[in-house]
C-alpha cells in the first residue's frame, strides 16, 4: 500500500502528474491516494523530490 | 459565484489569470477559481524571468521585482566558472505579489475570483463539456455551467486529465526539483548562478537566484532513470553544505518541472490547457512564466472568439489556440527540447570544456544579442569532438 508522509509532503503535485492510474490527487492542502486504484507501480515514490512517499510491505502482503 | 458563466478558468497562476483577464476584457463573464486562500501562495517557483518573457505585460511594477539580473554565471564540475554580462537580462520576481496582481487585473476587468475552490469533474452530456463541479473548502460541491473551460491548474493538471486530455508526464523526462529560500548569506544581487555536472545535479543543474544581497532561492532540478525518492533534497542539502554552510534555510518548496511534449496537450473539445498544465515550458531551463503568460493570453483570446460566435466550430479554435501561441513560441520550444537531449549526454569533462571555451569566447565581450546558434558553432569549431552532440540538437 502507498504511504504518504504528510509531514514531509510539500503538496507540489508532481506525483499527481505522473500517476498513470490517476490514483493520486491534491485536495485542499493535502495529497491523497485512492488505494483501490493504485497499482503500486512506484513511479511516484521514485520521483518525489522530498521522499515523502513510500510503501508499506506489511499491508501489501 | 453564479451557476453559469461564459467561461470558467481553473487556477489563478500567471496563465489562468491572464486567460481570465483576456476573456473579461472582451466583455464576457468568467469565473476564476483558485485552490489556495489567495493567488501566488504558496511559492513553488525559482521566480526568474527574462525581460522578453514579461514583455507582453503593459507594465512591470517595482513591487513585483526582488532583484534585477545583469550577469549570469556558469560553474562547471571542477569549479571553473564563467560570468557573462547582459544588460537588462531579467528579474527575480516576487511571485506572491506578481501572481496576486495578475489575478487582481483579471478581477478589475470583471472576472469573478473565488479562492479556496477546486474545479473537479467536468460533465460532457454531448459533444462538448457543459459544466464543472466546483469543490469548496466546506466540502460542498457546486456545479457551474460554461461554454469554455480553461485548465490552468499547474503540473498536476487534474482537471484536464480527469476530462481525458492525454498529458500524462513521463517519469524519465521530467525534472524533480527542490528549493530553499536561504537567508543570511552574502551574495551579489545582480548575478544568477548555475552549477552543472553529473555529480552535482544529474541531468539538470543547481540554481542560485538572489532575492537580495543577503538571501537567495537556491534549488536543484534533476532527471534520469536511476533517481530515487528524496534525491533532489539530498543533493540540494549536499550543495548547501559545500557552498553555503552558514546559510539559514527559510521556506522550502519542491515540484515537478514538465518537459514540452509537442502537440496534442493543448485542447480537448472546449477545454483549453495553458501554462504548466499544457506542459508549455522551456524544457531546457525549466522556465515557465513567459510561456504561462503567452499561452494564457492566446487561450483567453481564443475562448473569447468562440464565446462571441466569431468561431462557430470548436475545431476551428486550433488556429487561434494553440496556433497563435505556437506562432510566437513553437520554434523556441522545439529548440530547447533538442538542446536538452544533447545536455543529458554531457559528461563532466564536456561540461568543464564548455565552460573553458565560453570563458575564452566571452573574455571582455558582452552577451547582449548573442544567439545560441552562434555559441554552438563556436563550441564545435574549438572542440571538434563536441560535434557528436550536434545530431541531438538538429
Amino acid at each position: 500500500m502507498l504511504v504518504i508522509n504528510q509531514e514531509t509532503c510539500l503538496e507540489c503535485g508532481g506525483c499527481v502528474a505522473l500517476c498513470p492510474e490517476e490514483a493520486l490527487f491534491l485536495s485542499f492542502n493535502r495529497l491523497e491516494c485512492n488505494q483501490d486504484v493504485c497499482t503500486m507501480c512506484l513511479i511516484c515514490i521514485s520521483f518525489c523530490p522530498v521522499g515523502a512517499l513510500g510503501e508499506n510491505h506489511a499491508v501489501a502482503i | 459565484m453564479r451557476s453559469q458563466y461564459d467561461a470558467v478558468v481553473i487556477g489563478a497562476g500567471p496563465a489562468g489569470s491572464t486567460a481570465a483577464y483576456e476573456i473579461a476584457s472582451a466583455g464576457f463573464s468568467v469565473l476564476l477559481l483558485e485552490k489556495h486562500s489567495r493567488p501566488g501562495f504558496p511559492l513553488s517557483c525559482a521566480e526568474a524571468v527574462s525581460i522578453g518573457a514579461v514583455a507582453s505585460l503593459p507594465e512591470m511594477r517595482e513591487e513585483w521585482i526582488s532583484t534585477r539580473i545583469k550577469r549570469a554565471c556558469l560553474v562547471g564540475p571542477n569549479q571553473c566558472r564563467i560570468t557573462v554580462n547582459r544588460k537588462n537580462a531579467g528579474y527575480i520576481l516576487d511571485r506572491p505579489r506578481f501572481d496576486f496582481a495578475l489575478a487582481e487585473r483579471a478581477r478589475a476587468a470583471g472576472a469573478d475570483l473565488v479562492c479556496n475552490a477546486i474545479g473537479r469533474d467536468l460533465t460532457r452530456p454531448d459533444r462538448l463539456f457543459a459544466s464543472v463541479d466546483v469543490l469548496l473548502e466546506s466540502g460542498e460541491t457546486v456545479p457551474v455551467e460554461a461554454k469554455v473551460f480553461i485548465a490552468a491548474d499547474g503540473v498536476e493538471s487534474q482537471i484536464a486529465r480527469t476530462a481525458g486530455m492525454t498529458n500524462l508526464c513521463n517519469r524519465d523526462e521530467v525534472f524533480a526539483a527542490a528549493q530553499y529560500r536561504v537567508e543570511e548569506i552574502d551574495i551579489e544581487s545582480d548575478v544568477m548562478t548555475f552549477y552543472v555536472g553529473r555529480k552535482i545535479a544529474p541531468g539538470g543543474y543547481v540554481w542560485v537566484f538572489p532575492k537580495s544581497d543577503r538571501s537567495a532561492n537556491i534549488g536543484i532540478g534533476i532527471t534520469g532513470k536511476t533517481l530515487r525518492g528524496g534525491d533532489a533534497v539530498r543533493m540540494l542539502n549536499r550543495f548547501l553544505r559545500t557552498w553555503y554552510p552558514g546559510g539559514k534555510i527559510g521556506s522550502r518548496s519542491c515540484g515537478l518541472v514538465p518537459t514540452f511534449q509537442g502537440t496534442g496537450t493543448f485542447r480537448l473539445h472546449n477545454i483549453l490547457a495553458v501554462g504548466d498544465a499544457a506542459r508549455a515550458i522551456d524544457s531546457f531551463s525549466g522556465a515557465g512564466i513567459g510561456h504561462a503568460l503567452s499561452s494564457g493570453k492566446h487561450a483567453g483570446r481564443a475562448a473569447a472568439a468562440y464565446i462571441s460566435g466569431e468561431i462557430t466550430d470548436i475545431g476551428e479554435l486550433d488556429s487561434l489556440y494553440p496556433g497563435r501561441y505556437f506562432d510566437e513560441r513553437l520554434e523556441e520550444l522545439k529548440l530547447y527540447a533538442r538542446l536538452r537531449r544533447a545536455y543529458l549526454r554531457f559528461t563532466d569533462g564536456d561540461f568543464n570544456d564548455i565552460v573553458y571555451i565560453l570563458r575564452d569566447y566571452f573574455d571582455g565581450r558582452s552577451a547582449d544579442n548573442i544567439h545560441v546558434g552562434t555559441l554552438i558553432v563556436h563550441l564545435i569549431k574549438t572542440r571538434p569532438r563536441l560535434l557528436k552532440f550536434i545530431r541531438y540538437v538538429l
